[in-house]
Protein backbone atom coordinates (compact mmCIF):
# COMPACT_ATOMS: atom_id res chain seq x y z
CA UNK A 1 0.00 0.00 0.00
CA UNK A 2 2.22 2.85 1.25
CA UNK A 3 5.15 1.42 -0.66
CA UNK A 4 3.27 2.06 -3.87
CA UNK A 5 2.02 5.54 -3.08
CA UNK A 6 2.09 7.64 -6.27
CA UNK A 7 5.41 9.35 -6.69
CA UNK A 8 4.04 12.91 -6.61
CA UNK A 9 2.18 12.33 -3.35
CA UNK A 10 5.21 10.73 -1.79
CA UNK A 11 7.34 13.66 -2.97
CA UNK A 12 4.87 16.05 -1.32
CA UNK A 13 5.22 14.14 1.94
CA UNK A 14 9.00 14.03 1.70
CA UNK A 15 9.17 17.77 1.02
CA UNK A 16 7.83 18.28 4.57
CA UNK A 17 10.75 16.35 6.08
CA UNK A 18 14.09 17.60 7.38
CA UNK A 19 17.21 15.82 6.06
CA UNK A 20 17.56 13.40 9.00
CA UNK A 21 13.96 12.19 8.79
CA UNK A 22 14.22 12.06 5.02
CA UNK A 23 17.32 9.87 5.20
CA UNK A 24 15.42 7.41 7.40
CA UNK A 25 12.31 7.45 5.21
CA UNK A 26 14.47 6.92 2.13
CA UNK A 27 15.95 3.78 3.65
CA UNK A 28 12.70 1.90 4.14
CA UNK A 29 12.15 0.47 0.65
CA UNK A 30 13.25 0.88 -2.95
CA UNK A 31 10.35 3.06 -4.08
CA UNK A 32 10.82 5.46 -1.17
CA UNK A 33 14.56 5.48 -1.73
CA UNK A 34 14.14 6.45 -5.39
CA UNK A 35 11.79 9.24 -4.37
CA UNK A 36 14.05 10.55 -1.60
CA UNK A 37 16.88 10.81 -4.10
CA UNK A 38 14.75 13.15 -6.21
CA UNK A 39 15.32 15.96 -3.63
CA UNK A 40 14.46 18.83 -4.01
CA UNK A 41 10.88 17.94 -4.78
CA UNK A 42 9.72 21.00 -6.71
CA UNK A 43 6.86 23.13 -5.51
CA UNK A 44 3.79 21.07 -6.35
CA UNK A 45 2.56 21.44 -2.79
CA UNK A 46 2.02 24.63 -0.85
CA UNK A 47 3.64 22.85 2.08
CA UNK A 48 7.04 22.60 0.51
CA UNK A 49 8.14 25.89 2.01
CA UNK A 50 11.75 26.18 2.86
CA UNK A 51 12.90 24.38 5.96
CA UNK A 52 14.68 26.30 8.71
CA UNK A 53 18.45 26.49 8.39
CA UNK A 54 20.67 24.26 10.56
CA UNK A 55 23.34 25.45 12.98
CA UNK A 56 26.56 23.65 12.20
CA UNK A 57 29.48 23.54 14.58
CA UNK A 58 32.84 23.12 12.87
CA UNK A 59 35.67 22.19 15.21
CA UNK A 60 38.56 24.58 14.58
CA UNK A 61 41.19 21.94 15.17
CA UNK A 62 40.49 18.28 14.52
CA UNK A 63 42.54 15.49 13.02
CA UNK A 64 39.94 14.54 10.45
CA UNK A 65 37.52 17.15 9.17
CA UNK A 66 34.32 16.97 11.16
CA UNK A 67 31.09 18.82 11.81
CA UNK A 68 28.19 18.71 14.23
CA UNK A 69 24.75 19.76 13.04
CA UNK A 70 21.56 20.52 14.88
CA UNK A 71 18.09 19.90 13.53
CA UNK A 72 16.38 23.09 14.75
CA UNK A 73 12.98 21.43 15.05
CA UNK A 74 13.98 18.43 17.15
CA UNK A 75 17.00 20.08 18.80
CA UNK A 76 18.95 16.84 18.37
CA UNK A 77 22.58 16.92 17.29
CA UNK A 78 24.19 14.86 14.55
CA UNK A 79 27.81 14.15 13.88
CA UNK A 80 28.69 14.53 10.21
CA UNK A 81 32.11 13.25 9.34
CA UNK A 82 33.84 15.23 6.60
CA UNK A 83 36.42 12.49 6.07
CA UNK A 84 35.85 12.76 2.31
CA UNK A 85 38.02 15.89 2.36
CA UNK A 86 41.49 14.44 1.77
CA UNK A 87 43.48 17.32 3.29
CA UNK A 88 43.77 18.95 6.71
CA UNK A 89 41.51 21.97 6.85
CA UNK A 90 40.35 24.78 9.10
CA UNK A 91 36.83 26.20 8.86
CA UNK A 92 36.40 29.76 7.62
CA UNK A 93 32.75 30.40 6.87
CA UNK A 94 29.79 29.23 4.81
CA UNK A 95 28.22 30.37 1.58
CA UNK A 96 24.72 29.17 0.69
CA UNK A 97 24.69 25.49 1.65
CA UNK A 98 28.45 25.08 1.38
CA UNK A 99 31.19 25.12 3.99
CA UNK A 100 34.36 27.03 3.20
CA UNK A 101 37.66 25.81 4.61
CA UNK A 102 41.31 26.67 4.18
CA UNK A 103 43.94 24.00 4.03
CA UNK A 104 46.47 23.88 6.84
CA UNK A 105 49.33 22.15 5.06
CA UNK A 106 50.69 25.38 3.63
CA UNK A 107 50.90 28.94 4.88
CA UNK A 108 49.60 30.43 1.66
CA UNK A 109 45.84 30.49 1.33
CA UNK A 110 44.24 27.56 -0.41
CA UNK A 111 40.46 27.15 -0.20
CA UNK A 112 38.25 24.07 -0.10
CA UNK A 113 34.46 23.99 -0.37
CA UNK A 114 32.20 21.12 0.57
CA UNK A 115 28.59 20.12 1.01
CA UNK A 116 28.51 18.12 4.26
CA UNK A 117 25.24 16.40 3.34
CA UNK A 118 26.09 15.16 -0.15
CA UNK A 119 29.74 14.57 0.80
CA UNK A 120 31.00 16.50 -2.21
CA UNK A 121 34.07 18.71 -2.08
CA UNK A 122 36.16 20.86 -4.34
CA UNK A 123 39.51 22.58 -4.01
CA UNK A 124 39.41 26.05 -5.46
CA UNK A 125 42.11 26.96 -7.97
CA UNK A 126 45.24 28.80 -6.85
CA UNK A 127 45.05 32.53 -6.32
CA UNK A 128 46.88 34.82 -8.73
CA UNK A 129 48.89 36.30 -5.87
CA UNK A 130 50.01 33.65 -3.44
CA UNK A 131 49.44 35.06 0.08
CA UNK A 132 49.17 34.04 3.70
CA UNK A 133 46.65 35.19 6.26
CA UNK A 134 44.42 37.41 4.11
CA UNK A 135 40.84 38.35 4.97
CA UNK A 136 38.25 36.14 3.28
CA UNK A 137 34.69 37.20 2.53
CA UNK A 138 31.82 35.66 0.60
CA UNK A 139 28.87 36.94 -1.39
CA UNK A 140 25.92 34.68 -2.21
CA UNK A 141 24.49 35.56 -5.61
CA UNK A 142 21.01 35.01 -6.92
CA UNK A 143 20.80 31.50 -8.37
CA UNK A 144 18.65 32.74 -11.24
CA UNK A 145 21.81 34.01 -12.85
CA UNK A 146 22.69 30.40 -13.57
CA UNK A 147 20.96 28.08 -16.03
CA UNK A 148 21.27 25.12 -13.72
CA UNK A 149 19.16 25.28 -10.54
CA UNK A 150 21.51 22.99 -8.61
CA UNK A 151 24.52 25.18 -9.36
CA UNK A 152 25.41 27.57 -6.53
CA UNK A 153 26.30 31.09 -7.66
CA UNK A 154 28.61 32.91 -5.30
CA UNK A 155 31.82 34.88 -5.04
CA UNK A 156 34.71 34.65 -2.64
CA UNK A 157 36.81 37.76 -1.98
CA UNK A 158 40.31 37.64 -0.61
CA UNK A 159 41.93 40.87 0.58
CA UNK A 160 45.37 41.71 1.91
CA UNK A 161 47.60 39.09 3.48
CA UNK A 162 51.36 38.66 3.33
CA UNK A 163 52.99 37.95 0.00
CA UNK A 164 56.49 37.72 -1.34
CA UNK A 165 57.89 41.08 -2.34
CA UNK A 166 59.30 41.31 -5.89
CA UNK A 167 62.84 41.78 -4.51
CA UNK A 168 62.59 39.19 -1.79
CA UNK A 169 61.21 39.49 1.71
CA UNK A 170 57.59 39.81 2.64
CA UNK A 171 55.10 42.59 2.12
CA UNK A 172 51.46 43.37 2.77
CA UNK A 173 49.68 42.33 -0.41
CA UNK A 174 47.88 45.40 -1.75
CA UNK A 175 45.43 43.54 -4.03
CA UNK A 176 41.98 42.07 -3.78
CA UNK A 177 41.05 38.91 -5.64
CA UNK A 178 37.66 37.48 -6.43
CA UNK A 179 36.65 33.90 -7.17
CA UNK A 180 33.43 33.50 -9.14
CA UNK A 181 31.82 30.05 -8.98
CA UNK A 182 30.38 30.46 -12.48
CA UNK A 183 33.82 30.88 -14.02
CA UNK A 184 35.84 28.87 -11.53
CA UNK A 185 38.74 31.31 -11.67
CA UNK A 186 40.37 33.98 -9.53
CA UNK A 187 40.63 37.50 -10.81
CA UNK A 188 42.38 40.51 -9.33
CA UNK A 189 39.51 42.97 -8.99
CA UNK A 190 40.92 45.81 -6.96
CA UNK A 191 43.55 47.21 -4.72
CA UNK A 192 43.62 48.36 -1.15
CA UNK A 193 45.48 51.10 0.65
CA UNK A 194 48.36 49.81 2.73
CA UNK A 195 46.74 50.67 6.05
CA UNK A 196 43.76 48.47 5.12
CA UNK A 197 46.06 45.69 3.91
CA UNK A 198 47.90 45.78 7.21
CA UNK A 199 44.79 45.70 9.33
CA UNK A 200 43.05 43.01 7.27
CA UNK A 201 46.16 40.89 7.64
CA UNK A 202 47.18 41.52 11.22
CA UNK A 203 43.68 41.39 12.68
CA UNK A 204 42.81 38.31 10.58
CA UNK A 205 39.11 38.81 10.53
CA UNK A 206 37.18 35.82 9.24
CA UNK A 207 33.66 37.11 9.60
CA UNK A 208 32.36 39.06 6.67
CA UNK A 209 28.95 40.44 5.84
CA UNK A 210 27.74 41.64 2.46
CA UNK A 211 25.20 44.44 2.69
CA UNK A 212 24.04 47.02 0.13
CA UNK A 213 26.90 46.45 -2.27
CA UNK A 214 29.58 46.63 0.42
CA UNK A 215 31.54 43.71 1.82
CA UNK A 216 32.38 44.35 5.50
CA UNK A 217 34.98 42.79 7.74
CA UNK A 218 35.26 43.46 11.46
CA UNK A 219 38.63 43.52 13.20
CA UNK A 220 39.23 40.65 15.56
CA UNK A 221 40.06 42.59 18.73
CA UNK A 222 39.63 45.91 20.51
CA UNK A 223 39.27 48.63 19.58
CA UNK A 224 36.89 47.16 17.05
CA UNK A 225 36.27 48.75 13.69
CA UNK A 226 34.70 47.75 10.41
CA UNK A 227 36.38 47.83 7.04
CA UNK A 228 34.09 47.92 4.04
CA UNK A 229 34.84 47.36 0.38
CA UNK A 230 32.35 48.91 -2.03
CA UNK A 231 32.27 46.44 -4.91
CA UNK A 232 30.99 48.69 -7.68
CA UNK A 233 33.11 51.76 -6.93
CA UNK A 234 36.18 49.77 -5.88
CA UNK A 235 36.66 51.94 -2.79
CA UNK A 236 37.36 51.21 0.85
CA UNK A 237 35.86 52.78 3.90
CA UNK A 238 36.10 52.44 7.62
CA UNK A 239 33.16 52.36 10.00
CA UNK A 240 33.32 53.04 13.71
CA UNK A 241 31.85 50.53 16.12
CA UNK A 242 29.81 51.64 19.14
CA UNK A 243 31.74 51.27 22.44
CA UNK A 244 34.59 49.92 20.33
CA UNK A 245 37.14 50.06 23.14
CA UNK A 246 34.88 48.50 25.77
CA UNK A 247 33.28 45.57 23.97
CA UNK A 248 34.62 42.17 24.99
CA UNK A 249 33.35 40.65 21.81
CA UNK A 250 31.92 42.18 18.66
CA UNK A 251 30.46 40.40 15.66
CA UNK A 252 29.00 41.74 12.48
CA UNK A 253 25.97 39.92 11.09
CA UNK A 254 23.09 40.49 8.71
CA UNK A 255 19.54 40.85 10.00
CA UNK A 256 16.56 41.81 7.82
CA UNK A 257 19.04 42.82 5.11
CA UNK A 258 20.67 45.32 7.45
CA UNK A 259 24.18 45.54 8.77
CA UNK A 260 23.93 44.48 12.41
CA UNK A 261 26.45 44.47 15.21
CA UNK A 262 26.34 42.24 18.27
CA UNK A 263 28.60 42.96 21.20
CA UNK A 264 28.87 42.75 24.97
CA UNK A 265 30.67 44.59 27.74
CA UNK A 266 31.99 43.12 30.97
CA UNK A 267 29.35 42.83 33.68
CA UNK A 268 26.63 44.14 31.44
CA UNK A 269 24.16 42.90 28.84
CA UNK A 270 25.06 42.08 25.28
CA UNK A 271 23.45 44.42 22.77
CA UNK A 272 22.40 44.46 19.14
CA UNK A 273 22.84 47.55 16.99
CA UNK A 274 21.69 48.26 13.49
CA UNK A 275 23.42 50.63 11.09
CA UNK A 276 21.00 53.45 10.38
CA UNK A 277 20.98 56.59 8.26
CA UNK A 278 24.21 58.54 8.18
CA UNK A 279 26.26 55.59 9.47
CA UNK A 280 24.77 55.95 12.96
CA UNK A 281 24.48 52.76 15.00
CA UNK A 282 21.03 52.38 16.54
CA UNK A 283 20.51 50.12 19.54
CA UNK A 284 17.70 47.74 18.58
CA UNK A 285 17.75 45.06 21.26
CA UNK A 286 19.46 43.74 24.35
CA UNK A 287 20.03 40.08 25.11
CA UNK A 288 17.55 39.19 27.91
CA UNK A 289 19.31 39.27 31.28
CA UNK A 290 18.37 35.72 32.31
CA UNK A 291 19.62 34.25 29.02
CA UNK A 292 22.81 36.27 29.28
CA UNK A 293 23.44 34.98 32.81
CA UNK A 294 22.78 31.39 31.77
CA UNK A 295 25.16 31.82 28.84
CA UNK A 296 27.94 33.27 30.96
CA UNK A 297 27.44 30.64 33.65
CA UNK A 298 28.08 32.87 36.64
CA UNK A 299 30.96 34.76 35.09
CA UNK A 300 30.78 38.35 34.03
CA UNK A 301 32.91 38.25 30.95
CA UNK A 302 31.72 37.88 27.36
CA UNK A 303 35.22 37.01 26.17
CA UNK A 304 35.24 34.18 23.59
CA UNK A 305 31.64 34.80 22.59
CA UNK A 306 31.04 34.44 18.87
CA UNK A 307 28.08 35.20 16.73
CA UNK A 308 26.67 34.00 13.42
CA UNK A 309 23.52 34.80 11.50
CA UNK A 310 21.40 33.38 8.74
CA UNK A 311 18.17 34.45 7.18
CA UNK A 312 15.92 34.96 10.21
CA UNK A 313 18.22 33.87 13.04
CA UNK A 314 21.19 35.13 15.05
CA UNK A 315 23.14 32.73 17.26
CA UNK A 316 25.52 33.63 20.09
CA UNK A 317 27.78 30.69 20.87
CA UNK A 318 31.07 29.90 22.58
CA UNK A 319 32.18 26.32 22.08
CA UNK A 320 30.62 22.99 21.10
CA UNK A 321 29.35 21.96 24.53
CA UNK A 322 28.07 25.28 25.84
CA UNK A 323 24.50 26.40 25.38
CA UNK A 324 23.71 29.08 22.83
CA UNK A 325 21.44 32.08 22.71
CA UNK A 326 19.35 32.40 19.57
CA UNK A 327 17.32 35.36 18.38
CA UNK A 328 14.89 34.13 15.74
CA UNK A 329 12.17 35.44 13.53
CA UNK A 330 8.87 33.79 14.35
CA UNK A 331 7.62 32.13 11.21
CA UNK A 332 3.93 32.93 11.08
CA UNK A 333 4.21 36.44 12.50
CA UNK A 334 6.38 38.30 10.07
CA UNK A 335 8.73 40.77 11.63
CA UNK A 336 8.52 39.35 15.14
CA UNK A 337 11.75 38.10 16.70
CA UNK A 338 12.05 36.05 19.89
CA UNK A 339 14.93 34.92 22.11
CA UNK A 340 15.59 31.24 22.73
CA UNK A 341 18.00 29.10 24.68
CA UNK A 342 19.60 26.35 22.58
CA UNK A 343 21.45 23.47 24.25
CA UNK A 344 24.97 22.87 23.03
CA UNK A 345 26.26 19.55 21.80
CA UNK A 346 27.60 17.50 24.69
CA UNK A 347 26.53 14.12 23.33
CA UNK A 348 25.34 12.56 20.09
CA UNK A 349 22.89 9.69 20.62
CA UNK A 350 24.03 9.08 24.14
CA UNK A 351 27.70 9.15 23.23
CA UNK A 352 29.65 11.84 25.01
CA UNK A 353 31.32 14.42 22.77
CA UNK A 354 34.47 16.24 23.86
CA UNK A 355 34.12 19.98 24.16
CA UNK A 356 35.83 21.68 21.24
CA UNK A 357 36.53 25.17 19.98
CA UNK A 358 34.23 25.72 17.05
CA UNK A 359 33.35 27.98 14.19
CA UNK A 360 29.57 28.20 13.90
CA UNK A 361 27.73 28.56 10.61
CA UNK A 362 24.04 28.41 9.76
CA UNK A 363 23.16 26.79 6.46
CA UNK A 364 20.07 25.46 4.73
CA UNK A 365 20.79 21.75 4.24
CA UNK A 366 21.10 20.87 0.57
CA UNK A 367 20.77 17.22 -0.37
CA UNK A 368 21.07 17.61 -4.12
CA UNK A 369 24.37 16.69 -5.74
CA UNK A 370 25.70 19.62 -7.75
CA UNK A 371 27.70 19.82 -10.93
CA UNK A 372 29.77 22.52 -9.20
CA UNK A 373 31.88 19.77 -7.66
CA UNK B 1 -21.86 27.42 -14.21
CA UNK B 2 -25.67 27.25 -14.14
CA UNK B 3 -27.53 30.37 -13.19
CA UNK B 4 -29.45 28.81 -10.31
CA UNK B 5 -26.32 28.37 -8.26
CA UNK B 6 -25.35 31.99 -8.24
CA UNK B 7 -28.57 33.96 -8.30
CA UNK B 8 -30.94 32.35 -5.83
CA UNK B 9 -30.64 31.82 -2.11
CA UNK B 10 -31.47 28.11 -2.40
CA UNK B 11 -28.15 26.64 -3.46
CA UNK B 12 -28.05 23.98 -6.09
CA UNK B 13 -27.66 20.41 -4.88
CA UNK B 14 -25.43 17.86 -6.56
CA UNK B 15 -25.63 14.08 -6.32
CA UNK B 16 -22.28 12.38 -5.99
CA UNK B 17 -22.19 8.65 -6.55
CA UNK B 18 -19.29 6.66 -5.12
CA UNK B 19 -17.81 3.47 -6.59
CA UNK B 20 -19.91 1.28 -4.30
CA UNK B 21 -23.14 3.00 -5.31
CA UNK B 22 -23.46 5.13 -2.19
CA UNK B 23 -24.76 8.57 -3.08
CA UNK B 24 -24.33 11.90 -1.35
CA UNK B 25 -26.45 14.97 -1.81
CA UNK B 26 -24.31 18.06 -1.28
CA UNK B 27 -24.53 21.74 -1.92
CA UNK B 28 -22.65 22.81 -4.99
CA UNK B 29 -20.61 25.32 -2.98
CA UNK B 30 -19.35 22.47 -0.81
CA UNK B 31 -18.58 19.98 -3.57
CA UNK B 32 -16.77 22.51 -5.74
CA UNK B 33 -14.13 22.88 -3.06
CA UNK B 34 -12.85 19.80 -4.83
CA UNK B 35 -11.08 20.77 -8.03
CA UNK B 36 -12.19 17.66 -9.91
CA UNK B 37 -15.87 18.29 -9.18
CA UNK B 38 -15.55 21.97 -9.89
CA UNK B 39 -14.22 21.08 -13.35
CA UNK B 40 -17.03 18.62 -14.01
CA UNK B 41 -19.66 21.16 -12.98
CA UNK B 42 -18.14 23.78 -15.22
CA UNK B 43 -17.82 21.44 -18.18
CA UNK B 44 -21.04 19.52 -17.93
CA UNK B 45 -23.16 22.35 -16.64
CA UNK B 46 -26.59 21.04 -15.85
CA UNK B 47 -25.64 17.47 -15.00
CA UNK B 48 -26.68 16.95 -11.39
CA UNK B 49 -25.48 13.39 -10.88
CA UNK B 50 -21.73 12.92 -10.80
CA UNK B 51 -20.26 9.43 -10.74
CA UNK B 52 -16.93 8.93 -9.02
CA UNK B 53 -15.79 5.39 -9.85
CA UNK B 54 -12.44 5.70 -8.06
CA UNK B 55 -13.64 6.56 -4.56
CA UNK B 56 -15.74 4.42 -2.30
CA UNK B 57 -18.53 5.75 -0.12
CA UNK B 58 -16.68 5.70 3.17
CA UNK B 59 -13.84 7.94 2.03
CA UNK B 60 -15.98 10.14 -0.20
CA UNK B 61 -18.11 10.76 2.88
CA UNK B 62 -15.07 11.80 4.88
CA UNK B 63 -13.78 14.07 2.14
CA UNK B 64 -17.18 15.76 1.89
CA UNK B 65 -17.36 16.15 5.65
CA UNK B 66 -14.10 18.07 5.49
CA UNK B 67 -15.36 20.20 2.56
CA UNK B 68 -18.57 21.00 4.40
CA UNK B 69 -16.76 22.20 7.49
CA UNK B 70 -14.44 24.40 5.49
CA UNK B 71 -17.22 25.78 3.29
CA UNK B 72 -19.28 26.67 6.38
CA UNK B 73 -16.40 28.22 8.24
CA UNK B 74 -15.46 30.30 5.25
CA UNK B 75 -18.89 31.90 4.82
CA UNK B 76 -18.69 34.00 7.96
CA UNK B 77 -15.62 35.99 7.22
CA UNK B 78 -14.36 36.95 10.64
CA UNK B 79 -10.74 36.63 11.55
CA UNK B 80 -11.10 33.76 13.98
CA UNK B 81 -11.99 31.47 11.10
CA UNK B 82 -8.46 30.47 10.35
CA UNK B 83 -8.09 29.41 13.94
CA UNK B 84 -11.36 27.46 13.83
CA UNK B 85 -10.32 25.72 10.62
CA UNK B 86 -6.91 24.88 12.03
CA UNK B 87 -8.42 23.48 15.20
CA UNK B 88 -10.95 21.48 13.25
CA UNK B 89 -8.30 20.14 10.85
CA UNK B 90 -6.27 18.99 13.81
CA UNK B 91 -9.25 17.07 15.17
CA UNK B 92 -9.98 15.66 11.73
CA UNK B 93 -6.56 14.03 11.28
CA UNK B 94 -5.85 13.28 14.93
CA UNK B 95 -7.03 9.69 15.17
CA UNK B 96 -6.71 8.53 11.57
CA UNK B 97 -5.08 5.12 11.33
CA UNK B 98 -2.59 4.61 8.56
CA UNK B 99 -5.05 2.56 6.48
CA UNK B 100 -7.77 5.23 6.52
CA UNK B 101 -5.16 7.91 6.02
CA UNK B 102 -3.89 6.20 2.89
CA UNK B 103 -7.30 5.84 1.24
CA UNK B 104 -8.33 9.33 2.28
CA UNK B 105 -5.16 10.78 0.78
CA UNK B 106 -5.74 8.88 -2.46
CA UNK B 107 -9.38 10.05 -2.55
CA UNK B 108 -8.46 13.68 -1.84
CA UNK B 109 -5.79 13.55 -4.52
CA UNK B 110 -8.17 11.98 -7.06
CA UNK B 111 -10.75 14.67 -6.31
CA UNK B 112 -8.10 17.44 -6.45
CA UNK B 113 -8.86 18.64 -2.94
CA UNK B 114 -5.56 20.48 -2.73
CA UNK B 115 -5.96 21.84 0.79
CA UNK B 116 -7.04 18.48 2.12
CA UNK B 117 -4.13 16.76 0.35
CA UNK B 118 -1.76 19.22 2.04
CA UNK B 119 -3.33 18.54 5.42
CA UNK B 120 -3.03 14.76 5.01
CA UNK B 121 0.48 15.05 3.56
CA UNK B 122 1.63 16.90 6.66
CA UNK B 123 -0.07 14.27 8.82
CA UNK B 124 1.86 11.50 7.07
CA UNK B 125 5.09 13.49 7.41
CA UNK B 126 4.45 13.90 11.13
CA UNK B 127 4.17 10.12 11.42
CA UNK B 128 7.64 9.77 9.86
CA UNK B 129 9.47 12.54 11.75
CA UNK B 130 11.85 11.46 14.47
CA UNK B 131 11.32 7.74 13.80
CA UNK B 132 13.97 5.17 13.06
CA UNK B 133 13.83 3.19 9.81
CA UNK B 134 12.36 0.12 11.50
CA UNK B 135 9.73 2.23 13.23
CA UNK B 136 8.72 3.83 9.93
CA UNK B 137 8.39 0.40 8.32
CA UNK B 138 6.25 -0.75 11.21
CA UNK B 139 4.03 2.34 11.15
CA UNK B 140 3.33 2.08 7.44
CA UNK B 141 3.47 -1.73 7.13
CA UNK B 142 6.31 -1.50 4.63
CA UNK B 143 8.47 -4.55 3.97
CA UNK B 144 12.01 -3.87 2.84
CA UNK B 145 12.53 -4.90 -0.77
CA UNK B 146 16.17 -3.91 -1.06
CA UNK B 147 18.59 -6.28 -2.67
CA UNK B 148 21.17 -7.87 -0.38
CA UNK B 149 23.79 -5.30 0.57
CA UNK B 150 21.86 -2.41 -0.92
CA UNK B 151 20.40 -1.27 2.38
CA UNK B 152 23.77 -1.30 4.12
CA UNK B 153 25.18 0.79 1.32
CA UNK B 154 22.39 3.36 1.59
CA UNK B 155 22.75 3.52 5.35
CA UNK B 156 26.46 3.96 5.11
CA UNK B 157 26.01 6.93 2.82
CA UNK B 158 23.79 8.71 5.34
CA UNK B 159 25.23 7.13 8.45
CA UNK B 160 25.04 10.41 10.33
CA UNK B 161 21.24 10.27 10.32
CA UNK B 162 20.96 6.75 11.77
CA UNK B 163 21.27 5.18 15.15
Amino acid sequence: MWRDLPFDLLANIFSCLAPDSLACAGSTCRQWHTCAKAWPFGSSSSLSQSHPAWFMALPIRSHTPLSYAQNPSFKNWHRLSLDFIPVQVRPLTSVKSLLLFRTTNSTSLHLVLCNPFTREYKELPKLNMSRSNPAVGVIALDDHSSQNPSFPCFQVYVAGGMSEAPRGGARYEPTLEMYDSRHDTWQVVGSLPVEFAVRLTVWTPNDSVYCDGVLYWITSARAYSLMGFDISSNTWRELRVPMADRLEFASVVLRNERLTLVGGTCGEDASVWELGQGDIWVLVEKVPVELGMKFLGGKESWVNTKCVSSNGAIYLYRDLGSGMIAWKEIRDQKGNWEWFWVEGCSSVRGKKVPNLQIKGVVIPPNLAPSCFF
Amino acid sequence: MSSSSTTTTTTRLLMLKASDGVTFEVEEAVATKLGAINNMVEEEGSEDLICLPNVNGKFLGMVLEWCKKHANNNTNSDKGNDEVNKWWDKEFVMDLDQNTLYHLLMAADYLSGTELVDLLTEKVASMIRGKKVEEIRETFKIKSDFLPGQEEEIRKKNSWAFE
